[in-house]
């Protein structure tokens, strides 16, 4: 009553053929996959060496400022409407103590005295002149007044009362005025008014505040822009 | 046939692992160097310290982080911290002022050395170069940061200042600084 007779053929007799198939197909899956990826790992090695990115080398555009050097301002959703900073005389302020108490034009009644003011440069905002469409009515009222402006040493070309805590400096590369220039991505956090995160380009290259562009971010996907130009003259 | 198997697999996974060792090509040598000012003052805690020799021992200078507002809706971020200088024989030296607020955003990232004045904002350093740089610490390389500054303090042919720091020091996260021809080294903090 045995229930598999030894003299009988084994139900699976052909299963040898059919596995030695599979074994094949395998095989030459495998040797395909290691083709790949031999040829990927010479591509790898014989790629060449990426050049390394420069040294971190950042320098305090500001401290390079000079009495009379002019930069444009403006909105980027607004360029037209653009402003003036000049460098006003004495130029860079590295030691407020030895100087006047009052800077001609400007006041803020939390520095009553000058003299205790942090480390600052001081420029006069003017507005520029509106570029208008050829053929449009010639605009005769008379320019508004200079505002004086200071901008502390330690503050990454934003003014005394917007200045922030700094968060990080990264290299970066930034187009101004035409040409993919090497710059830094300053981020500063403001309090108070437009409270949040600030990111600042500069470039020693880029005069008076060294500020390429000014990005702050209202909140998710809603970036505010300034955009910083060498104009031609600034008479 | 099986062993060949085998064999292929084993080619495979040893010619993976050679490429994901190698990874994308230059991908750490392309990555920038970013300066971390938020892992220095910004991060301390209420009771960290650090102490830093004074030239060879001529004294100590010790500060402690008493309370830390790190900023919000209230205004902006500062640190109550507590500066204490002792002679060689550490014994604490008088000072009419030994606890002052660091307000980060005035203040920046260097400590205060004087006694506080009222506004007397123009003893704050002035940057004017950050660099990677790497000192001998303890017999061993560290990368950290050099930092440029001017003193305003100081008349023009002393203002020189310069600052290494290290985000893993406490405090301030500086590990020395070179002032008016004094040296201030950091004893409290040890590389891990």
């Amino acid at each position: 009553m045995s229930p598999a007779r030894p003299s009988q053929p084994v139900a699976a007799a052909p299963a040898p053929r059919v596995s030695g198939g599979v074994e094949r197909v395998v095989a030459l899956a495998l040797a395909v996959m290691a083709a790949v990826l031999g040829v990927v790992y010479v591509d790898l090695v014989r790629a060449p060496a990426p050049e390394p990115p420069p040294p971190f080398d950042f320098v305090n555009p500001m401290l390079s400022a000079h009495v009379g050097e002019c930069v444009e301002l403006s909105a980027a959703t607004t360029p037209e409407l653009a402003s003036w900073l000049v460098v006003r005389s004495p130029g860079v302020v590295l030691r407020p103590h030895r100087g006047d108490a009052k800077i001609a034009g400007w006041s803020h009644p939390r520095y009553p005295d000058a003299r205790t003011l942090l480390p600052y440069l001081v420029c006069d905002a003017r507005s520029a002149p509106v570029r208008k469409k050829p053929g449009a009515a010639v605009d005769t009222a008379p320019p508004p007044r200079d505002e004086p402006y200071l901008f502390p040493l330690n503050g990454f070309g934003l003014p005394l009362e917007a200045m922030g805590v700094l968060s990080d400096i990264a290299p970066t590369t930034i187009t101004w005025g035409g040409q993919t220039r090497k710059g830094y991505a300053v981020g500063i956090r403001r309090y108070g008014q437009l409270e949040g995160p600030w990111v600042l380009y500069l470039s020693k290259d880029a005069p008076v505040l060294g500020t390429m562009k000014r990005s702050y971010l209202r909140g998710p996907g809603d970036e505010q822009v300034w955009l910083f130009r060498v104009p031609e003259s600034c008479r | 046939m099986r062993a060949l198997i085998l064999l292929e697999c084993v080619v495979v996974l040893a010619l993976a692992g050679l490429i994901l060792g190698k990874g994308v090509p230059g991908q750490a040598a392309t990555q920038p160097d970013v300066f971390p000012a938020s892992r220095f003052l910004m991060d301390a805690t209420p009771g960290e310290r650090v102490v830093y020799r004074i030239d060879q021992g001529d004294g100590t200078v010790e500060f402690n982080v008493v309370q830390m507002d790190r900023g919000g809706p209230q205004g902006p971020p500062k640190a109550t911290i507590t500066r204490s200088f002792r002679d060689q024989a550490g014994v604490t030296v008088a000072e009419n002022d030994p606890t002052y607020e660091h307000r980060l955003v005035e203040h920046g990232l260097f400590p205060f050395l004087a006694p506080a004045e009222a506004r007397a904002l123009d003893r704050v350093w002035v940057i004017r170069r950050i660099k990677r740089d790497e000192i001998r610490w303890l017999g061993r390389p560290l990368r950290c940061w050099r930092v440029e500054c001017i003193d305003p303090a100081l008349d023009p042919e002393q203002e020189a200042v310069v600052v290494w720091f290290h985000e893993d020091v406490p405090v301030y996260g500086i590990l020395r600084w070179e002032r008016a021809g004094h040296v201030y080294e950091c004893t409290s903090w040890r590389p891990s």
